[in-house]
């Protein structure tokens, strides 16, 4: 889509115009599935979500400033939708053995045929707070210290929880190619992951008026 | 797993789930969800949007009601004795004299010259019947306008001729000879009636200036009756003024020196709170007292105290709270409870008065003293558990002098001397931030007010 025409997509979305919006849509569905894929648990999560940022996008089109790049303006809003929906999962604390993760051994990754579904099948078998920060630092680029303002939580538990993910990820491609390039991965797979709530005062006491 | 290996994980996942629009399935059922909730949206944006009109089409009916109920009665009723009442009964009766002059007599004949014509017959028909119209009429005309009249006018008389005369007012019943006048409020309508029957059968002018002779014989009875107690000179002098130039009477009213009114009100008020728009509105309350004083016949200056409950529902994104706070987790929308004295400080101009009912519009500012100031934060969380600050009590609620703009329109209805009631419809449009979050606060809503007037006692 070139700029112009997506200026007037934008125009239309202004004047919310719903034939416009439904092009918007259209023209941003894929890109903006790919993001909220990643961050929820299935395809119908991911769906709402999606369609929560589209409305945000539709009902706050007009702060959109046109000088910049409207699929980054997109993204940030489609990222920003996922963080929240799933925000109350990335308090949660996972009995998680790091041991058992860590002797996974270190092999070859980097010529394994796996495709997206497979990837992103993965992805999404991940812990809500693993693939957060894995979602963040390793695709979308921030780092530790950002990860840590944007989910409330500390530098160090985003290092840990990318570390876990990466552990988690690397069983699961091992798993994967040892079944023989099926699906057969995600049926092999038992993490017997259990989640505990953080204590109450650690949700709550950490938050203080700072002259808000 | 070793830094490089890592690396070489994150690319492998970053360059697969980055960017997957291919792999992507475009369904028709998603586009559908998203519809359903812009469609609820709008329709509920639609409805608090409409709010305002709604009330303001309200307003205007009440008011339209109003003036329909309290609509002063049809002209031709008693008038009563009241100075100033009597003096418009007769300058309307004169206008319809003048009216009726015109739509039977010729175009270029103005009243005076119809009451000349009286004159010359009064001078030429030496009848009983005609004395009371001389009498009645000779008062009326100044000597010289008469004599000038008489002479523009002579041709017509000679036309006439005494049975003519005769007929036609038989024919139409005045009792002139004997004075005893009918009821003054009917008497123009038969004398129209009459006349234009008689049109269709006697010459145009004869027709005219018997009208006018039985008009006269009719009105200025009348207009003594009216007033008595004063000596016949004067007051046949001013009917006379009124006769002859009716636009002019209109005008000659009492012009007395202006008075300052002051008026005391008590007023309440639902409202609508939004920021921004009324997308989100809140319905908030007023109440408090203002004091006006009417600095001329159309213009008053009110100001007063109104204890205001303003709780408002906003984005978290028109929430600025001015300071370094780094919030852990933005808030999806933000409550606000304010309680303030709203001082305001109003114009407004008359722009329609009648008998007790009166409609205004107005304009000015208002200023909000802060007395309590809280926000309510909500998250989007779906799953429980608080994610940031809850609430925040604003320690010291600050004044905001002169950032709101008011804009209204009244309908007031005097009750009696002292006590009168008013609807307002007002708007409140922000022209500067107010609040600790600095938001853009628009109020729109109805005032119901009960007025005394201070100085009603008091003589002018």
């Amino acid at each position: 889509m070139g700029d112009e025409e997506l200026h007037q997509l934008i125009k239309g979305c202004i004047k919310q115009d719903r034939k416009c919006q439904k092009m918007l849509y259209k023209a941003f569905y894929g890109f903006s599935m790919g993001i909220c894929l990643r961050y929820a648990n299935n395809r119908e999560e991911a769906a709402e979500v999606m369609n929560q940022g589209f409305f945000k996008v539709f009902t706050h089109i007009e702060s959109f400033d046109t000088g910049r790049p409207f699929k980054a303006w997109l993204g940030k809003i489609m990222m920003n939708v996922s963080i929240d929906y799933y925000r109350a999962n990335l308090k949660m604390a996972y009995t998680e053995d790091l041991e058992q993760a860590e002797h996974v051994s270190d092999g070859d990754i980097a010529d394994k045929n796996l495709n997206y579904a497979d990837l992103l099948a993965m992805v999404q078998k991940l812990p809500q707070a693993y693939r957060t920060v894995f979602n963040l630092f390793a695709i979308e680029g921030y780092s530790h210290e950002e990860i840590a303002s944007m989910l409330n939580i500390n530098a160090g538990t985003s290092k840990s929880n990318l570390h876990k993910a990466r552990q988690k990820l690397k069983q699961m491609i091992l798993k994967a190619d040892s079944s023989a390039g099926s699906a057969g991965y995600s049926s092999g797979m038992d993490y017997n992951t259990s989640i505990v709530a953080i204590k109450a005062v650690n949700m709550n006491g950490g938050y203080l008026n700072k002259g808000i | 797993m070793n830094t490089e290996n890592e690396k070489r994980l994150d690319d492998l996942f970053k360059r697969k789930l980055e960017d997957p629009v291919d792999q992507i399935r475009y369904e028709e059922g998603d586009w559908d969800a998203l519809e359903g909730m812009l469609d609820e949206s709008r329709k509920r944006r639609s409805v608090v949007l409409l709010w305002p009109i709604l009330s303001g089409v309200a307003a205007m009916l009440l008011i339209a009601l109003g003036i329909w109920l309290f609509k002063p009665d049809a002209p031709g009723q008693p008038a009563n004795n009241v100075a100033g009442h009597n003096h418009k009964d007769t300058t309307n009766n004169n206008s319809e004299i003048a009216k009726a002059d015109d739509t039977i007599i010729d175009k270029s004949n103005s009243t005076a010259g119809v009451k000349d014509t009286v004159l010359n017959k009064n001078a030429s028909i030496a009848a009983a019947r005609t004395d009371t119209i001389f009498n009645a009429t000779q008062n009326v005309v100044h000597a010289t306008q008469a004599r000038n009249k008489i002479s523009n006018r002579r041709f017509v008389l000679n036309k006439k001729s005494p049975v003519v005369y005769e007929n036609v007012a038989q024919q139409q019943s005045i009792p002139s000879k004997k004075n005893d006048q009918p009821a003054y409020a009917h008497q123009p309508v038969i004398n129209k009636k009459d006349t234009g029957s008689d049109k269709t059968t006697i010459p145009d002018k004869v027709s005219g200036d018997t009208y006018a002779i039985n008009q006269q014989a009719a009105v200025v009875p009348a207009q003594k009756q009216a007033s008595p107690d004063v000596t016949s000179s004067p007051s046949v002098n001013n009917t006379g003024l009124a006769a002859n130039t009716p636009g002019k009477s209109a005008k000659v009213k009492p012009q007395l020196a202006y008075r300052p009114q002051y008026t005391l009100s008590i007023v309440a008020a639902p409202d609508l709170n939004g920021v921004s728009s009324f997308a989100q509105s809140k319905v908030g309350t007023n109440i408090g007292l203002t004091f006006a004083v009417g600095v001329s016949r159309k213009l008053t200056v009110s100001t007063g105290a109104l204890y205001s409950v303003k709780p408002y529902l906003t984005s978290f994104a028109n929430y600025n709270s001015g300071s370094s706070y780094k919030w852990p987790v933005n808030p999806q929308s933000v409550t606000a409870d304010c309680r303030m004295l709203d001082i305001p400080l109003n114009i407004g101009y008359l722009v329609y008065h009648k008998q007790q009912n009166k409609i205004s519009v107005g304009t000015g500012l208002s200023s909000y003293i802060m007395l309590h100031e809280s926000y309510k934060f909500t998250y989007n969380n779906q799953y429980g558990g608080a994610s940031g600050p809850g609430n925040y009590t604003v320690p010291n609620p600050g004044k905001y002098f002169f950032g709101i703009m008011n804009l209204n329109a009244t309908y007031e209805r005097q009750l009696n001397s002292k006590v009168g009631i008013s609807i307002q419809p007002y708007l409140k449009v922000p022209l500067s931030n107010v609040g600790y979050s600095q938001v853009k606060l628009q109020t729109t809503g109805v005032a119901v007010g009960l007025s005394w007037n201070l100085n009603s006692l008091k003589t002018p």
